[in-house]
C-alpha cells in the first residue's frame, strides 16, 4: 500500500468531483431541514426518537446516493478503461473508495447533521445537550455498522453493474432480504413444527403467537454476540474483499 | 517485448472475435493495426492493455501479464481508446493530479504539445471541442513517456493539419526503447509513420510485416489504363488511374501505398503467400 | 469460473449455514420456555436482597415494582438488550434505556410492562425518565424520588410514612386505594401531582410557585376540612 499514491486517488477524487460535493452538501442540508420541518408540523403525528428516524434516513439516502458515486466512471466504458489504467493497485482504489463514502462521508454528514438539529431544536425545545442526538445511546451505534453493510453492498453493485447500479443493487438487496426472510421462516417452520410464527429477523430472533400473546424468543448472549460481530464485521469486509476481487476481473 | 501466443477471444461461443493469434511487438518501431471495422483491432489492443483477458493463451509485456494490471505494468502503458474521456477539471489540474501517477512524465514537453495546439492550460475538458480534447489527451499520453504507447483510431475526429501534427508529435517522441502501437481504418492516416504494418480480417493476422521488406518485395504503380499481365498480383481502379502491385525483382526500396496493400491483402490470398 | 463468484458462493454457503445453526439455537431457546406460564414472555433474573433501587432510562415501557415475598427482576424478552443492573451495597441500579415519548400519551399507553420487580422490602426508590407502578406496599415507610420528566402511578399502597419528592417536570399520580399515615410532598420544577384516590392522616409540602396539583373531590373536601 502506498501512501503517496493513495493520498493521490483521494485528492483526484475531490478535485474531480468538488462541484458536485459542495451541491451535495447543500442538497443534504435541505433535505434533513425539510424532514425536522415535517416532523415539527406534524408532532402530534410522530413521536418517540423522532430524531433518530431523521438520522437514519438521512445517513441511508445520501449515504447511498453517495456510495453509489464512487467508481463513477464504470458508467461508460470509456471513463472504465481511464480508471483501470490508472497507476495504482486495485486495492489501493477500493480502498481509498471506502475510505472517503465511509469515515469522510459521515464526518460531513454527522457535521450537518447536528448544525441542522441544533438549527431546529434552537428554535423548538432549546438547545441544550441533553436534547441532542446520542448515537451512543441505546444501541443507536448499531446503525453505523449497517451503513457499512449497506456501503459494502452498493459499491459491490456499482463495480458489477454498468447501468443504473443503484436502482438494481437495491432491487437486489430487497429481493435477497425477502429470500432470506421466508427462507429463515421455512427452517423455523421445519425445525419446530405447529408454531404459529409471527416474523423472524435472520441471526436474531423470532416472535410467534401462544394464546393471543406475542411471545419473542431470542439468541442467547454469546451467540448473539458472534452473528453480531458477523453481520456488523465480517459481512461488509467480505463484500468490500469482493469489490477488490470484481475490480481486478472486470473487463471492459 | 510484447509477446501474443496462441490467444483467443471470445464473449460467447458464438461470439468468437480472435482466433489463436501470434505476434511479436519490438521495442523501438512503431506499428500500424489496420483493418476493416470490427476486424478484431480494438480487441486486440484491450488484450494488450488488460481491459480484456485472452479466453485462451498468452499475452506477455516487458515480462508482465496485462489480466494482472499490476502498477509497474500501467505505469508504463499508456491506451488512448477510440472513445476517450477526460475529467471534467482545467487541463492545468488535470496535469497537477495524473502526472504523479507516470514517473517518467515531461511537463515541458506536454506545454509544448499545448503550445502547438493552441490550448491554454486554464481551459476545463469540458469546454473543449472534441478535436481538442483528443489532443490534450494525445499529447498527455506522449508526455507520460510510457514504454508502450497504444492508440486506438487516434486520427479520428482532427482536422487535416492536426493529422500532419499528429504524426510530427508521434516521430519527436519516439524512442528506441518505446513501442508504439497505432490502430486504424483509416490506412492513408499512418503513411510515412509506421514502421511495420500488421493488417487483420475476421480476428486473424492476414499480414505483418515490416514496411522497408515489404517495399523490397513489392512494386507499387499507378497506371492511366488498366494492365492485363500475369505479374500483376493486384490491380484496382483509383482517381488517378489504376494502382497496381507487382513482384519487385530489383529488390531496391520503393514507396509502399498502404491503402493499395490493405485492399490488395483483404482481397487477394495470392499477395499473402507472395509476401 | 470466477474467484470473485466463488468466494460468493462460499458467502452463501456461510449464510445458509448460519441460519440453520442460529435457527437451531432459537429451537433450544423456544423449548425452554414454559407456555403454561404467565409471565412467559419474561426473562427472570433472581437478586440479593436490596432496600433502595434507583432507575434511569427511557419511559417507552411502563416499569412495575410491586412488594411480593422474593427478590426478582423480570424482563420483556423482546426489550432484554436494553436492560442491565448493578447491585451496589443496598442498592440496586438499573438502566433501562430506549426511545421516549411525549408524557401526555404516556397514560394512554398499551405496552406491557417493560420491568417487572418484586421486592421483599424497600425503603426508597429513585426514578430518572421512567414510566413505573409502584403497588402493594404496606406498612412501612417509603421515600419517592422523581426525575428528569418521569412518571410514578401508586397503586394500591397502605404506607405509614410517604416522602414524596418530584423535580424535573416529573408527574404523579394516586390513582386507586392508596391510604397514607403522613405524607409528605415536595414538588418542584412543573411538576405535575394527582391526587385521585389517597386517604391521608396528616400532609405536609413543600410546593415551588409553578408546580400543578390535580384533585378528586374526595381529597379536595379533604383538604378543605
Amino acid at each position: 500500500m502506498n501512501l503517496f499514491i493513495l493520498s493521490l486517488l483521494i485528492q483526484r477524487q475531490f478535485k474531480e468531483q468538488r462541484r458536485m460535493y459542495g451541491i451535495s452538501l447543500l442538497v443534504l442540508f435541505g433535505m434533513l431541514s425539510l424532514m425536522f420541518l415535517l416532523i415539527h408540523q406534524w408532532q402530534d403525528s410522530f413521536s418517540g426518537a423522532v430524531q433518530n428516524g431523521v438520522f437514519i434516513i438521512g445517513l441511508f439516502v445520501s449515504g447511498g446516493i453517495f456510495t453509489n458515486s464512487m467508481f463513477h466512471e464504470f458508467s461508460n466504458s470509456s471513463s472504465s478503461i481511464w480508471l483501470l489504467s490508472l497507476p495504482a493497485k486495485q486495492s489501493e482504489k477500493v480502498i481509498v473508495s471506502i475510505f472517503i463514502s465511509t469515515v469522510l462521508f459521515m464526518i460531513n454528514y454527522l457535521t450537518i447533521f447536528y448544525l441542522v438539529e441544533s438549527i431546529y431544536l434552537l428554535n423548538t425545545k432549546g438547545l441544550e445537550l441533553k436534547n441532542m442526538l446520542n448515537p451512543i445511546k441505546d444501541d443507536f451505534y448499531i446503525f453505523f455498522f449497517l451503513y457499512l453493510l449497506f456501503n459494502s453492498a452498493i459499491l459491490l453493485g456499482r463495480v458489477v453493474f454498468i447501468k443504473h447500479s443503484l436502482l438494481k443493487t437495491l432491487l437486489v438487496g430487497i429481493l435477497l432480504f425477502v429470500c432470506l426472510n421466508y427462507l429463515n421462516n421455512v427452517i423455523l417452520e421445519i425445525l419446530i413444527p405447529n408454531m404459529n410464527v409471527v416474523s423472524s429477523i435472520p441471526f436474531s430472533s423470532f416472535q410467534f403467537v401462544n394464546n393471543g400473546e406475542n411471545i419473542h424468543v431470542f439468541l442467547p448472549t454469546h451467540t448473539d454476540r458472534i452473528t453480531s460481530i458477523f453481520v456488523r464485521l465480517l459481512l461488509p469486509i467480505t463484500l468490500w474483499f469482493l469489490v477488490w476481487m470484481k475490480l481486478k476481473e472486470k473487463q471492459i | 517485448m510484447i509477446q501474443i501466443d496462441n490467444v483467443s477471444f471470445q464473449y460467447s461461443k458464438k461470439m468468437k472475435i480472435l482466433t489463436s493469434l501470434n505476434l511479436t511487438f519490438h521495442p523501438g518501431k512503431i506499428y500500424g493495426l489496420l483493418g476493416k471495422n470490427g476486424a478484431g483491432k480494438s480487441t486486440v489492443i484491450k488484450n494488450i492493455t488488460g481491459m480484456l483477458f485472452p479466453t485462451n493463451g498468452t499475452i506477455n509485456v516487458f515480462g508482465s501479464s496485462p489480466r494482472k494490471r499490476e502498477v509497474d505494468f500501467l505505469k508504463d502503458l499508456f491506451f488512448v481508446p477510440e472513445e476517450y474521456y477526460l475529467p471534467n477539471i482545467s487541463i492545468q489540474k488535470l496535469i497537477h493530479i495524473y502526472k504523479n501517477f507516470y514517473p517518467k512524465f515531461d511537463l515541458e514537453q506536454f506545454d509544448s504539445y499545448l503550445d502547438t495546439f493552441l490550448i491554454s492550460k486554464d481551459r476545463k475538458t469540458n469546454d473543449l471541442s472534441l478535436g481538442q480534447k483528443k489532443k490534450v489527451l494525445i499529447g498527455f499520453a506522449l508526455s507520460t513517456n510510457t514504454k508502450i504507447l497504444i492508440m486506438d483510431e487516434p486520427t479520428n475526429g482532427l482536422d487535416i493539419p492536426s493529422k500532419i501534427t499528429f504524426r510530427n508529435m508521434i516521430n519527436s517522441s519516439f524512442k528506441e526503447d518505446r513501442i508504439i502501437i497505432i490502430s486504424s481504418h483509416q490506412v492513408r492516416d499512418l503513411d510515412e509513420l509506421i514502421d511495420q504494418i500488421i493488417i487483420m480480417d475476421n480476428g486473424q493476422i492476414l499480414l505483418s510485416k515490416e514496411k522497408e521488406q515489404i517495399a523490397k518485395q513489392l512494386l507499387f504503380e499507378i497506371n492511366e489504363k488498366e494492365e492485363v499481365s500475369d505479374h500483376i498480383l493486384y490491380q484496382e481502379k483509383v482517381s488517378t488511374g489504376y494502382g497496381i502491385i507487382k513482384p519487385n525483382k530489383t529488390g531496391t526500396n520503393n514507396y509502399v501505398d498502404i491503402e493499395l496493400l490493405f485492399n490488395a491483402i483483404l482481397s487477394n490470398n495470392e499477395l499473402i503467400n507472395q509476401l | 469460473m470466477k474467484s470473485s463468484n466463488i468466494l460468493l458462493l462460499v458467502l452463501c454457503i456461510i449464510v445458509l449455514s448460519g441460519m440453520i445453526y442460529t435457527n437451531v439455537v432459537l429451537k433450544n431457546e423456544f423449548q425452554k420456555i414454559d407456555l403454561s406460564d404467565n409471565l412467559k414472555n419474561y426473562i427472570s433474573h433472581s437478586m440479593e436482597s436490596f432496600s433502595i433501587l434507583e432507575i434511569k432510562g427511557s419511559n417507552g415501557y411502563p416499569i412495575e415494582i410491586n412488594k411480593g415475598n422474593t427478590n426478582d427482576v423480570k424482563v420483556l424478552r423482546s426489550r432484554i438488550n436494553h436492560f442491565s443492573q448493578r447491585l451496589f451495597g443496598d442498592t440496586l441500579f438499573i438502566e433501562f434505556t430506549g426511545s421516549n415519548i411525549p408524557l401526555d400519551q404516556t397514560y394512554s399507553m398499551k405496552t406491557p410492562p417493560g420491568i417487572i420487580i418484586e421486592v421483599e422490602s424497600l425503603s426508597e426508590i429513585r426514578t430518572s425518565q421512567t414510566y413505573n407502578r409502584i403497588s402493594n406496599f404496606s406498612d412501612q415507610d417509603l421515600n419517592i424520588t422523581l426525575k428528569n420528566s418521569s412518571i410514578t402511578e401508586v397503586v394500591n399502597c397502605n404506607l405509614n410514612i410517604l416522602n414524596l419528592c418530584s423535580n424535573d417536570d416529573s408527574q404523579f399520580v394516586f390513582s386507586q386505594n392508596n391510604t397514607v399515615h403522613s405524607l409528605q410532598i415536595t414538588m418542584k420544577d412543573n411538576s405535575i401531582g394527582r391526587f385521585e384516590d389517597i386517604e391521608f392522616s396528616t400532609l405536609n409540602h413543600t410546593l415551588d410557585d409553578n408546580v400543578t396539583l390535580v384533585l378528586s373531590k374526595n381529597t379536595f373536601v379533604k383538604l378543605r376540612g
